[in-house]
């Protein structure tokens, strides 16, 4: 068979292959009778979506101290409980840092236990907590203690 | 020539023989991409949706893309991927136009609609003929709820949302979703007397007229 007729042969044999490809009666009915028992109205109610309004130029967010200077006993109290919530909530990190520090003694402490520090730390920082001594320092083996003169 | 031909043919019989070996699904008698498709609508009649879109994607690269792609926009919209869904309808629909059907046009339209392309969903409802009485049914309830928000013309706000979803899907390179939401930010601006920025979204329709995204996972 010289290569001219092997190209027909191989043609023929791939034109078969292709028309293979072509959607049988049985998936198509197949497909219809699952499509026909999904079929589903959507639940949401249809209703126009609309861009929100920019604000105007130079109107941001209202911070905190705009708030303040806008005077109000009631948003003062408010920033007031806002601040003493955060002291609480760092003197809890602090707590439980020094928990786990105990616990961790001699290896080092994972990283919330870092960040609780940190916390605690800066609450420090703030004079809201009073500071406390940190030793052995995280990561830091403890040093042999010195020797009794 | 005839080594081109040759090797066209080799590659063709090498392609089916393979995927009659490693078809997984595939049933005696029926080729691979066949088989994958019957898997695929029995998973959907069972409600496995995210196993029918497999086996369509699988057909589908086994060489029966216009079936396949119709069928796996279909089990998007049933997987609540509705803004893909739109996507593979439109892709679908200008590949292989001779596979609209009136029940996945009505798949077509829920997605449109909840992608809230609500006119667009209304065009193709308003198209579908031969179906049941169940989805006819269906299919007047849905036309009858897109109505209600037509009853005014659209605020500018409202115009403004689709542009900017327009241009949110062409940044992220879908460009069949971008044309879809500009088509309705253009039918919209149709609505209005003063036809609010309808030339700027003829613009991006022209502008993505010639992509596909049919090759996102």
């Amino acid at each position: 068979m010289g290569p001219l007729r092997t190209s027909i042969a191989l043609l023929f044999l791939s034109s078969v292959a292709d028309g293979a490809t072509s959607t049988l009666p049985e998936v198509e009915v197949a497909m219809r009778e699952a499509l026909e028992l999904h079929a589903a109205l959507p639940l949401e109610r249809p209703e126009l979506p609309r861009l929100p309004a920019a604000p105007p130029p130079g109107r941001g967010p209202e911070r905190p101290d705009r708030a303040l200077a806008a005077g109000g006993e009631a948003r003062r109290a408010a920033i007031d409980h806002a601040i003493e919530q955060a002291a609480e909530a760092a003197q809890d990190a602090l707590a439980s840092a020094r928990e786990r520090g105990a616990a961790a003694t001699g290896r080092q402490v994972d990283a919330d236990s870092d960040a609780a520090v940190g916390l605690g730390r800066a609450a420090e920082t703030q004079g809201l907590v009073p500071p406390v001594p940190v030793w052995p320092a995280p990561g830091i083996p403890p040093s042999p203690a010195p020797p009794v003169p | 020539m005839s080594r081109f031909l040759f090797s066209a043919g080799v590659l063709r019989l090498a392609t089916l023989a393979c995927a009659l070996a490693l078809g997984g699904p595939a049933r005696a008698g029926l080729p691979a991409p066949e088989a994958h498709l019957l898997e695929g609508a029995r998973h959907f009649r069972e409600g496995r949706f995210g196993a029918a879109l497999i086996e369509f994607r699988v057909a589908d690269r086994l060489g029966a893309p216009g079936p396949a792609r119709w069928y796996a926009s279909a089990a998007l919209v049933k997987l609540g991927r509705h803004e893909e869904a739109v996507a593979g309808f439109a892709e679908a629909a200008a590949a292989h136009p001779a596979g609209r059907d009136g029940l996945l046009d009505f798949y077509r339209a829920v997605a449109l609609h909840e992608s809230r392309l609500y006119l667009q969903a209304d065009g193709v409802l308003a198209g579908i003929a031969a179906v049941g009485p169940r989805v006819a049914e269906q299919i007047a309830e849905l036309r009858a709820r897109i109505a209600k928000i037509f009853a005014a013309p659209p605020e500018r706000a409202t115009i403004d949302w689709y542009h900017a979803r327009a241009r949110a899907a062409r940044e992220a390179a879908r460009p069949a979703l971008a044309g879809a939401f500009a088509a309705e930010a253009l039918a919209l601006a149709a609505r209005r007397a003063d036809g609010y920025r309808a030339e700027e979204a003829r613009e991006v329709m022209g502008s993505v007229a010639h992509g596909s995204e049919a090759s996102r996972p």
